[in-house]
């Protein structure tokens, strides 16, 4: 190409246009638009962040609890407490009942209820970072009390969060150090044993630094924790989760941990005892809240509650509903061979809370307790407290038992009905007890009715296939818990 | 490719000249201030009346000859056409109204030869005596220009690439409501599929199979130079139907319309599409899937001077349901109880009298839900009128469309009103100047269909409601209570009837260009293009569920839901271009080089704000009249800067055509947002000098080579925190999708080869493409191991390698002009994806699970393998023992998961025939594909609940995924072949338009149907769906979408 007087023109005029349509060196402007960045809590932490990402623990915790398709819905329909009849997902029926065992590919069914707690217990992960990097004042960061007091409620945090992971897995188990970069190995998958152990120590240091002198929170809780909204009562919800892992590990010396535990607690056995007074997820229609999902059309009783309990229980009429028709009269629904006349009265609002412990089950976990630890009348007289105060006056007190097997069907009658659909108590209490066999759990016991499909009991998820997937077959960890 | 050079091919290469014109006395004149159209040629004739303009040489004595060069079809002047007599030097260039005067013409007979770029050269005999001769030049196909860069354009005879063209003919011979449901199976490998039936758009065009996993997956759309954007944008019935509750949180099951489907297909004069990274690398990093490039239609070549012509066409039409999944009918109440339980009891009734009789005495009525649901038949019209003409130095194309769609679903269609002015204007002969302009507004309610979570959308309903229940409006206004949808009890008749899901678009396209002739000589042009564009768009959801539906109280507690969703789209597109073109005279080798080079500025800004009001007061439906408001709003900004140089060289007799081009680009949306990216290409085509026969009129090979980027979607690059909060705290939690810093576009590399052949005169057209294409650093969301706490994390990595062929055929067997005409144009194609390499580990993707069957990327297979629980095996210890599971005492199992279908098809093709007999035409277009699958979930529902005719087949079918836990039942054979359109033509007489009616310049009557019918053994409404809209990889899922339709069509078209 010559070089010539109009080329020289024209490369003038393209220059000038160029610079004028922005084409110069000035740097491209970027910024996430939508959502404030990690970065600001991990590398740069503030006071308002570490308070927005503790309050944040609340709200990652309650995530995967009230959903159609969410902890206690799940957990209730494996627990034979609840169905849905979602008429769009049948996975309801066939995967939850019917099933041999679990879809460890679905996210809806399982899936969230590993991800999501391990999604909180990353949240509590990124406050503890951002403590250790936050500078020691009233302003600028947070004071030393503020720090033992955010470090002990993001710990009991954790420890609620791993206690979903050991239930919802069960002899699966899963991994615990997880604190790691997205590009190092995963840490190894234990067993459901060494979690409780776990949650044991996050509970214990927890309650160390809740109990720091001076401490406070210095960022809102939401509703469901009223009454326990400070380091000193918070730590009495401390100890009654101590409790319920201690019970869970169901060792000699484990039963006596409860015991101290729950004297620590909010139990309350006194005549004014508020059965319901404990900590609640709490749920709101506002923008950017999260509504209570079990108000659902779909998610209905099982009939077996009503069929199997005792005459005049108050329970049973405060926590169930007859299903009835246009004209009142009652009436049942049918899905997949399933009939219910039945639903749940629980949830009546979109904000209805659910409970994460209350009063009503450190009774029944003392009673366990102290039955284990050879105190048979205690025990009997914590279940016939529970019997009087939620079941009602109709109910004739236990007679006490020394026999294990007795006590633990009184024990679990119990729990049954004072802890319905609250968060897959049913479904635990059967597998830790070992009761999960009883082919009479079954709506469809084998073999079945011609055209009709054998239930089955599922005593846990399975781990995650993108869990396994992206370990690989090559972690020994996992081995015989995945399918490649 | 298109379909009306069939036409152009069609017709003879022997002179038809002035016969036409003496046929045709009512043609208006070409321009006010010209002759008269000269009357016959070979015969001889007197001399012109009026002085020839611009004749300075008139006063010699020797012979001159005057004459007219115009397009065989629409007698449009071909301005810049040069004539030449063969064995002189004597030669004429045709002005802005096709005339010429040649002076110095031999006194015997001589030959003419006649050029025209986009023309077919011809020899014309010319007798003694002739003075004045009309020419009609057929347009080529090989020798129309294509555009290869920003600004420069170059002879498909010359081109390195396949690129297709689609023109104005073929795209609105079948009336469709949008340009993409236009092309389908017009195009040789584009893969073009509606996501479902709804009316107003909602497809997806997929060019040489997937090219991206989670990157953007539309091509570049560029109109009039414009890059207009093609997003689609839920509408937030997600909100309702709960579509995103379970494993996809994202909203995209919401039967979402890609905008592209706004532009008016009647107003577009080609289409051109690049497929690959080897023709697309000048748009950088935005092309790698392709790029469309939207021509709207102009006054005319040669600007001002024309009369005005009007061109009006009205067309009735309507839509009908074209299928309807099998549904079971209940003979006997013990039958119905089986499945339905005590529940079915109130519908069947005992003998009439009698209140109480035996199980086997009672009776019940069987009920169309289906049909109920989709009526359909309601007039569809649409009225398109456009103006083209020009004064002194401008011309002018104004077109105003009505269009009015009635959907086969109850309150359900598509409108849309379209206007368009392109004004072209020169000043003098340095600066032309273009402003085109468009107007849209369209309006499309497409019911609610699709995955939902609640109970509520239309066949998640049917699927578990009996035949025997009658939904249908009770005669005192009520809706019955559905009772099989448990408490929810919607009743999808009603829902349709009372709900509203209106999707209201304004948009406004505009652009500007201006073409400066800097300096030119014999053998040089300067020229300098500047461009600006904007495109501006509102789109508007208002979504309302009354308290009145069954459903609405008792899905959430809170009765009643209005929707208000607002995005706001612009995108500002500025360019500026420098073209040079040398064409030496002296001979030597070099024939012509072309230099450009230009700098681009895009800048893409999108707002879209979600408010969702539950527990509507009275009714009310805006939203502040709610219990809960739930506001959401989401945006995106996005600024790309580049420039190229673009070199093109044409030598060795015009045979050897070069092509280097260099694109920079940075974009915001990069990790690194100021790293600049370079894409190169280059290419080369032989036309091979000596012919193998006497058979072959053209043949050329061709070579490409080029890269393309994808850029990362908006926000990847970033680790967000999620606010929300409880009882009004305000919280922050970390967000599951991790982001990469330093994520950058994906990079396609593209080689091309072809061969195109022309032959027996142009009545056989060959083209053959083989490409690979490899596409590195994929946009990839890798699964993470959960426990981290995050899902997936973005990074680049991969591989994917795309291989395939492209033909196509052409022929004309016959073609007698005015008599009995055939041309056949066939299409093929097959690609073939492998992920080549895979820096993580396998992963699901899409669907709803191995247990149904779902997507699985993985290294070695092919980019869209469906795979899917595929039984069971006992796990071994590493002795080969069975593990004994210690709860059951059985041996563990554990599921397997193979690979049970691919979505890419075995190959597509179509056939697309003309005739034409007098003045009838017959146009047809068959649309095959071939080895697709698909997932169908829908009959899985309809299954699930003892819902489907084939009982027996339908239980083993369930046992099958849910007890033997095998997938493949439900993962079916898309392979179709549609009918996707016919239509006969009948051009009136003109002899019948007479007195007042003689301004009618042509008529025409048609009847056509657009996807009339389908072949194919899928067992569900359409095997062209896509529940999860428009994905790369995760389309053919079918779960519950809006069914499909046929429409048949009358017009009428009127040339003033």
């Amino acid at each position: 190409m010559t070089t010539n007087l109009p080329f020289k023109k024209a490369a003038a005029v393209l220059a000038a246009a160029a610079i004028a349509l922005g084409m110069s060196c000035e740097p491209l402007d970027s910024t996430d638009l939508n959502n404030p960045n990690l970065d600001s809590l991990t590398k740069h932490p503030t006071r308002s962040g570490i308070l927005a990402a503790s309050t944040g623990l609340v709200i990652g915790h309650r995530q995967q609890v009230a959903q159609t398709n969410g902890f206690v819905s799940l957990t209730g329909i494996l627990g034979r407490e609840s169905y849905c009849f979602d008429k769009a997902d049948p996975r309801f029926i066939t995967e939850m009942l019917e099933a041999a065992g679990l879809d460890a590919s679905s996210p809806a069914f399982g899936g969230n209820e590993w991800q999501q707690p391990y999604q909180n217990i990353r949240n509590a992960f990124t406050v503890l970072g951002a403590l250790d990097a936050v500078p020691v004042d009233p302003v600028a960061g947070v004071t030393a009390e503020e720090k033992a007091a955010i470090t002990g409620f993001a710990e009991t945090m954790q420890a609620l969060d791993f206690m979903v992971i050991h239930n919802t897995r069960w002899d699966q188990g899963g991994p615990i150090d997880v604190n790691r970069a997205l590009e190092d190995t995963p840490a190894p998958v234990k067993t459901k044993e060494d979690i409780l152990a776990h949650v044991v120590v996050l509970l214990d240091d927890a309650a160390a630094k809740l109990a720091t002198p001076g401490a406070s929170f210095p960022f809102p809780l939401g509703n469901g924790f009223r009454g326990f909204d400070d380091p000193a009562s918070f730590l009495k919800v401390n100890r009654g989760i101590r409790a319920r892992v201690a019970v869970y590990q169901g060792t000699p010396a484990s039963y006596a941990e409860a015991l101290t535990a729950l004297s620590a607690s909010f139990l309350d056995d006194t005549p004014s005892l508020d059965m319901h007074e404990g900590v609640y997820h709490s749920f709101g229609t506002g923008s950017g809240d999260v509504v209570n999902n079990l108000v659902s059309p779909n998610i209905l009783a099982h009939p077996k509650l009503a069929l199997e309990a005792e005459a005049g229980d108050l329970r049973v009429a405060q926590k169930l509903e007859q299903l009835t028709d246009e004209n009142g009269d009652p009436t049942t629904t049918t899905s997949r061979n399933l009939t219910t006349g039945y639903k749940f009265k629980l949830y009546p609002a979109p904000s209805s809370p659910i409970p994460i412990i209350r009063n009503e089950e450190l009774i029944l976990l003392r009673a366990e307790a102290r039955f284990h630890t050879g105190d048979v009348t205690g025990a009997y007289d914590d279940l016939n407290l529970v019997r009087a105060v939620s079941g009602g006056p109709l109910l004739t007190p236990l007679v006490p038992s020394t026999d294990p097997a007795t006590f633990t069907t009184n024990l679990l009658h119990e729990r049954r009905y004072s802890l319905m659909f609250e968060g897959g108590h049913r479904w635990i209490d059967l597998r830790r007890t070992g009761r999960a066999n009883d082919p009479s759990l079954l709506d469809i016991p084998s073999p079945p009715p011609a055209g009709q499909n054998a239930h089955h009991f599922s005593q846990f998820f399975p781990l995650p296939l993108a869990e396994c997937l992206a370990r690989g077959p090559s972690d020994p960890s996992i081995a015989g818990k995945c399918s490649f | 490719m298109n379909v009306q050079h069939l036409a152009r091919w069609s017709s003879a290469l022997a002179l038809v000249a002035s016969l036409a014109w003496a046929q045709e006395p009512t043609t208006p004149p070409a321009g006010p201030a010209e002759a008269s159209p000269q009357p016959a040629a070979e015969v001889a004739a007197p001399a012109p009346e009026t002085p020839a303009p611009a004749a300075p040489e008139a006063a010699k004595p020797s012979r001159s000859l005057r004459g007219r060069i115009v397009d065989t079809k629409s007698k449009d002047p071909l301005p810049g056409a040069t004539v030449s007599i063969k064995g002189t030097p004597a030669s004429a260039m045709a002005d802005e109204n096709g005339n010429f005067v040649l002076n110095g013409v031999p006194d015997g007979k001589f030959t003419l030869h006649v050029e025209e770029q986009d023309h077919v050269r011809r020899d014309v005999p010319v007798d003694t005596n002739v003075a004045s001769i009309t020419v009609e030049l057929n347009q080529s196909y090989v020798e129309e220009l294509v555009v290869v860069g920003r600004a420069s354009e170059m002879a498909r005879k010359n081109l390195a690439n396949a690129v297709s063209t689609v023109k104005a003919d073929d795209l609105s011979r079948s009336p469709s409501a949008t340009v993409d449901a236009a092309l389908q199976g017009k195009v040789a490998g584009a893969n073009i599929q509606g996501n479902s039936g709804a009316p107003g758009g909602g497809m997806q065009i997929k060019l040489r199979g997937v090219s991206t996993i989670n990157g953007a997956n539309s091509p570049l759309y560029v109109v009039d130079g414009v890059i207009i954007s093609d997003v689609a944008i839920s509408n937030g019935i997600n909100a309702v139907t709960k579509s995103n509750a379970g494993s996809n949180p994202a909203p995209v099951q919401d039967d979402q319309v890609n905008r592209i489907a706004d532009l008016n297909p009647n107003d577009i004069a080609n289409i051109e599409i690049l497929k690959g990274a080897s023709a697309a690398a000048i748009y950088g990093s935005k092309a790698s899937n392709g790029v469309v490039i939207i021509t709207t239609k102009k006054a005319g070549i040669g600007g001002g001077g024309n009369e005005p012509r009007v061109e009006l066409t009205q067309r009735v039409g309507t839509y009908q349901l074209a299928n309807r999944i099998p549904q079971r009918t209940f003979t006997s109440f013990a039958d119905a109880q089986s499945v339905w339980g005590d529940t079915a009891k109130a519908f069947w009734k005992c003998p009439a009298g009698q209140t109480t009789c035996a199980d086997d005495q009672r009776t019940a009525g069987t009920f169309d839900h289906q049909g109920e649901l989709s009526p359909g038949g309601g007039p569809s019209t649409e009225t398109y009128a456009s103006l083209a003409g020009g004064v002194a130095d401008t011309s002018y194309f104004a077109s105003a469309l009505l269009k009015s769609d009635k959907g086969v679903v109850t309150n359900t269609g598509y409108d849309k009103q379209s206007a368009r002015l392109n004004i072209d204007h020169h000043f003098g002969d340095a600066l032309d100047v273009q402003l085109n302009s468009n107007v849209v507004h369209s309006l499309a309610a497409r019911g609610m269909f699709n995955n939902d979570n609640n109970n509520v959308s239309a066949f998640m309903v049917l699927s578990s409601t009996p035949s025997f229940i009658d939904l249908r409006q009770r005669a005192d206004g009520t809706w019955p209570v559905n009772p099989f949808i448990g408490l929810v009890g919607t009743n999808p008749l009603q829902t349709v009837a009372l709900m509203h899901n209106d999707e209201d678009v304004w948009r406004l396209i505009t652009s500007g260009d201006a073409l400066w002739k800097i300096w030119s000589n014999r053998e040089q042009e300067l020229k300098l293009a500047a461009n600006i564009g904007v495109d501006r768009f509102q789109q508007k959801n208002l979504l309302l569920f009354p308290p009145e539906l069954n459903f609405e109280p008792v899905d959430d507690g809170l009765a009643g839901t209005s929707i208000s969703a607002t995005a706001e789209n612009l995108n500002l597109n500025y360019g500026i271009n420098l073209v040079h073109t040398f064409r030496p005279t002296g001979g030597g080798p070099l024939n012509l080089l072309t230099s450009s080079i230009g700098a681009q500025r895009e800048d893409r800004t999108l707002d879209s704000t979600y408010i969702i009001t539950r527990g509507l007061v009275a009714g009310q439906s805006n939203v502040n009249e709610g219990t809960q408001v739930v506001v959401n709003e989401q945006r995106q900004r996005a600024t790309d800067r580049g420039f190229y140089i673009q070199e093109e060289a044409l030598t060795l007799e015009e045979r050897l055509q070069l092509v280097a081009a260099l694109r920079m680009e940075q974009s915001s949306l990069n990790g690194d947002a100021n790293a600049l990216l370079a894409y190169p290409k280059a290419a080369a085509s032989y036309r091979i000098g000596v012919l193998p026969t006497q058979y072959f009129d053209e043949l050329k090979v061709r070579l490409a080579y080029g890269e393309t980027g994808n850029q990362p979607i908006y926000g990847m690059r970033y680790t967000g925190l999620t606010v929300a909060n409880v009882n009004g705290f305000g919280g922050v939690v970390v967000n599951p999708v991790a982001g990469n810093a330093g994520v950058k576009p994906e990079r396609q590399r593209e080689f091309e080869g072809g061969i195109d052949a022309l032959m027996l005169g142009g009545n056989l057209v060959v083209e053959l493409t083989g490409y690979q294409r490899t596409i590195d650093d994929l946009l990839l969301r890798r699964n993470v191991a959960p426990s981290t706490g995050f899902l997936t994390e973005i990074f680049n990595g991969g591989q994917m390698i795309n291989r395939g062929v492209e033909a196509m055929v052409q022929v004309t067997p016959f073609d007698n002009p005015g008599g009995f005409g055939w041309n056949s144009r066939t299409t093929f194609a097959l690609n073939r994806s492998v992920i080549s390499r895979l820096d993580v580990p396998p992963f699901i993707f899409g669907a709803f699970g191995a247990r149904y069957g779902a997507f699985e990327i993985e290294q070695g297979k092919s980019a869209t393998q469906i795979v899917g629980n595929d039984g069971t095996e006992v796990v071994t210890d590493s002795a080969g023992n069975p593990v004994i599971d210690p709860v059951t005492g059985q041996p563990k199992l554990r599921t397997l998961v193979h690979p049970l279908g691919d979505a890419e098809p075995n190959f597509r093709m179509s056939f697309l025939n003309d005739f034409h007999y007098g003045a009838f035409t017959l146009s047809t277009n068959l649309d095959w594909q071939q080895g697709s699958s698909i997932i169908n979930f829908t009959r899985q529902i309809y299954d699930a609940f003892g819902n489907s005719p084939d009982v027996e087949a339908a239980a083993a079918r369930v046992d099958s995924v849910e007890h033997q836990l095998k997938a493949a039942p439900y993962i079916e054979d898309a392979s179709f072949l549609k009918i996707r359109e016919i239509s006969l033509g009948y051009e009136l007489p003109k002899t019948i338009f007479q007195g007042a009616f003689k301004v009618v310049r042509h008529a025409k009557l048609t009847v056509s149907g657009r996807n009339l019918w389908c072949f194919t053994k899928y067992t569900g409404l359409d095997p062209e769906v896509s529940n999860f809209g428009n994905q790369a990889i995760a389309r053919n899922v079918d779960l519950a979408p809006y069914p499909p339709s046929r429409s048949f069509w009358g017009s009428i078209e009127l040339g003033f």
